[in-house]
């Protein structure tokens, strides 16, 4: 949460009136309550809800690449490196190396799915403390392919 | 090689079992990609170059940095689920050919058993002596051998004819018929695995617009090989909408997913078929062909740069004259496809932003009934499920439409959108940008000649058509053309030259639509609505080109719609000029959202 978007009344609000403004925290909280739940600048509350809101529906997309996974791994019935479709044929071993390549794939993308609705979830929790070191929590690149690096580009029809 | 053994003991069904699991991963990815760009950016994180001041969201440098990566991981997504969309259609259709081979095989086994035959393991047919006695002797049996020589073939096919053991034929025949098989299993084997092995997934976190033009290599690979699996010849283009319906119908849902991804170009522009395939196929369309043009622009050769001054201590090698020369010379070899790449990808951009808007403004889900990057570009965006909805209505722009232009007119529609909606909030409401044709290009040159006009008649009359043959409202639905300018001879052709299947036909700012009244526009009295700016010069410019003959009222005369005479109800409007009609919060706007909700009591009409 930005510096910028935290109104100074939240301060007041947020000390109990320990302060000394007893009064000024009362009205204030009873005024909290008529605001509109908006974007706008101070409404600390729906930002933090829209962050969750956000963490938790990357969560449950976390959970669909993991279901779409083992669907994958469910069709591969009879196509193992030792099957005679494997052995056999080439249109067969050439399945093995694409199902591999998807199932590293997939898991590469249930695993940026984690990183990032766990900085959703943070972000809304102020875990960052300031915009801007919120920002570069998003900016840095934890979720890496695994295996060579390569250039990790789409391969090619090669021509044919 | 495949072979005679692999043949005999592989189950084609074990490639079809992996291609559901292709696409379940497609289908979660499409699921995935959809609630992140309809639901969790769109709540949470909307684009703020998009969206009015009053919208929720996140704002600031956190939140962009945050849906940046979001917006990867859709795009992720996407690539997932037309690469293995891709990968099924692949899979299912080596499954049939090799089903196909496996099949006759079997029948050559059979009828090898049947008579008596023994086949030997590497294919060869052993059969008993038989046959009349020659010298004494029962004729010998043996064992026929398919010869891939033909010359040899038919050495051996010659020799059985004549030998005295009659078994010995029909021997060589199965021989034949196995070795024929195991031929066109290898045929199909060698045919899929190279296609097969293009279909990898990338490993990284980025789908870049060389990935996006793989994708769109490795669809037409696939394609080619397919031939046997799925025609592309038995897709119904340019039938009757109902026909294309029916023929959909017909498929199981397998096909159906394999044809949309297979040929997404062509099941996407197939009227009949329902918004939602449609939508899905244009995306992909989209996609790859952003990739494409994205690919074609980088690797145009960078433009010279503008010559300025006479570099200092240069000026005698490298003058600006010589900088002006080669940039001329840029311009002519390059210009017009940078240009035409330009345009193509503004208005690809501009759909983009379309279709990820929904619950943005209010908006509902958009649906892309139609793209082509081709010519001038083609492009039809429905704001609302057009298959649900109670009221329809389907705008035709005008002059300059274009791919390039597209933004303008989906603006035009969200305008409607918004402004009808609310007016009947227990029905649902669908606005359709259609740029189905080839609009002129030019005001002055290409606008007053009839044969764009004539040419998107057809086009739009199927469109339409396949609009009310999908649509499932229990109201019947209720649907509008909503025309602009030359569109509105556009609509005016169709009428002339097909069926215009609307209830209720608007023209704003027509410079004529080829027939000389409102009766002759298809739609039951009553039913046709004119708009009129003040300052919109087009009605009395473009009468003598598009306008109609009306001959009851006196020959010669060429009448448009903003005549009283026509028979058009004439709405108010409040904007001036050619170009405000769709406007948010005028009259002009308003008029138009009365006529599609079917709420006539309430348009207001010019005094006569």
């Amino acid at each position: 949460m930005g510096e910028a978007q935290r109104s100074a009344l939240w301060a007041l609000v947020d000390d109990g009136g320990r302060s000394g403004h007893p009064e000024a925290a009362t009205s204030l909280a009873s005024a909290d309550a008529g605001w509109k739940e908006t974007g706008a600048p101070g409404g600390l509350k729906s930002d933090t809800r829209l962050w969750s809101g956000a963490a938790e529906g990357v969560s449950a997309l976390r959970g669909t690449v993991k279901k779409a996974i083992d669907q994958l791994s469910d069709g591969q019935k009879g196509l193992g490196a030792g099957d005679e479709a494997v052995t056999g044929l080439i249109t067969g071993s050439a399945q093995v190396g694409v199902y591999r390549s998807w199932e590293r794939y997939l898991d590469l993308l249930g695993r940026e799915c984690g990183e990032l609705s766990d900085k959703l979830r943070k972000a809304g929790n102020d875990h960052y403390g300031n915009e801007e070191a919120t920002r570069a929590a998003f900016q840095r690149q934890l979720t890496k392919p695994e295996g060579a690096a390569g250039s990790g580009e789409h391969p090619t029809t090669d021509g044919r | 090689m495949v072979s005679f053994a692999t043949l005999r003991t592989v189950r084609p069904a074990e490639f079809e079992e992996a291609a559901d699991g292709y696409h379940a991963v497609s289908n979660a990815a499409g699921d995935a990609k959809d609630r992140l760009t309809d639901e969790i950016l769109a709540r949470a994180l909307p684009d703020p170059g998009s969206t009015t001041t009053d919208s929720e969201g996140l704002v600031g440098a956190a939140a962009a940095a945050a849906r940046r990566r979001l917006e990867r991981l859709a795009e992720s997504c996407h690539y997932t689920q037309v690469e293995c969309g891709l990968v099924r259609a692949a899979l299912n259709g080596f499954a049939t050919d090799l089903d196909a081979a496996k099949k006759k095989l079997d029948g050559a086994l059979d009828d090898a058993r049947v008579a008596g035959f023994t086949v030997e393991s590497d294919g060869s047919v052993t059969y008993p002596a038989a046959g009349a006695k020659v010298d004494g002797d029962i004729p010998d049996g043996g064992t026929a051998v398919a010869y891939d020589d033909p010359t040899a073939g038919a050495v051996a096919d010659q020799a059985a004819r004549f030998d005295p053991n009659p078994h010995r034929a029909a021997a060589q025949d199965c021989a034949n018929r196995i070795a024929s098989a195991v031929k066109e299993a290898t045929d199909a084997d060698s045919r899929w695995a190279p296609r097969l092995k293009a279909l990898r997934a990338q490993n990284d976190l980025t789908v870049s617009h060389a990935d996006w033009a793989d994708v769109h290599r490795d669809q037409r690979a696939v394609q080619k090989v397919a031939g046997e699996y799925l025609d592309k010849a038995d897709i119904p283009q340019g039938r009757p909408p109902a026909e294309a319906a029916r023929w959909w119908t017909t498929l199981t849902r397998e096909q159906q997913a394999d044809y949309a991804t297979l040929y997404p170009a062509s099941i996407g522009a197939l009227d009949g078929l329902p918004a939602d395939v449609r939508d899905e196929a244009n995306r992909a369309v989209l996609a790859q062909t952003k990739g494409t043009y994205e690919t074609e622009l980088a690797a145009l050769p960078t433009r010279p740069g503008r010559p300025g001054y006479n570099q200092p201590g240069l000026s005698g090698v490298d003058t600006w004259r010589d900088r002006q020369e080669r940039d001329n010379e840029w311009e002519e070899e390059h210009g017009a496809e940078y240009e035409r790449l330009n345009d193509a990808l503004t208005g690809i951009r501009a759909i983009e932003k379309q279709l990820g808007s929904a619950g943005q403004d209010g908006l509902p889900e958009s649906y892309l009934l139609g793209f082509s990057g081709k010519d001038d570009g083609r492009a039809v965006i429905a704001v609302g499920n057009p298959d649900h909805a109670d009221h329809t209505a389907v705008y035709v722009p005008g002059t300059t439409a274009s791919l390039g232009n597209i933004e303008g007119d989906i603006d035009r529609v969200n305008n409607l959108w918004r402004d009808s909606a609310p007016i009947v909030p227990d029905q649902q409401v669908s606005t359709v940008a259609w740029l189905g044709y080839d609009a002129p290009d030019s005001v002055v040159r290409d606008a007053p000649f009839s044969h764009y006009a004539h040419d998107g008649a057809s086009a739009f009359a199927s469109f339409v058509d396949g609009l009310k043959e999908t649509n499932s409202a229990d109201t019947g639905g209720h649907h509008t053309a909503v025309a602009h300018s030359y569109g509105t001879t556009l609509v005016g052709a169709t009428a002339r030259q097909h069926d215009l299947n609307v209830d209720d036909v608007i023209l704003a700012g027509s410079p004529g639509v080829e027939v000389g009244s409102a009766g002759e526009l298809d739609v039951p009295e009553g039913h046709v609505w004119n708009q009129e700016a003040e300052g919109d010069p087009t009605p009395d410019v473009g009468r003598w080109s598009h306008g109609g003959e009306n001959w009851e009222v006196g020959g010669g005369v060429r009448l448009v719609p903003s005549d009283e005479v026509f028979g058009a109800q004439q709405m108010t409007t409040d904007t001036q000029g050619h170009s405000d009609y769709w406007k948010e919060g005028t009259q002009s706007l308003r008029n138009q959202s009365f006529v599609i909700t079917g709420n006539y009591e309430r348009v207001q009409h010019e005094a006569p």
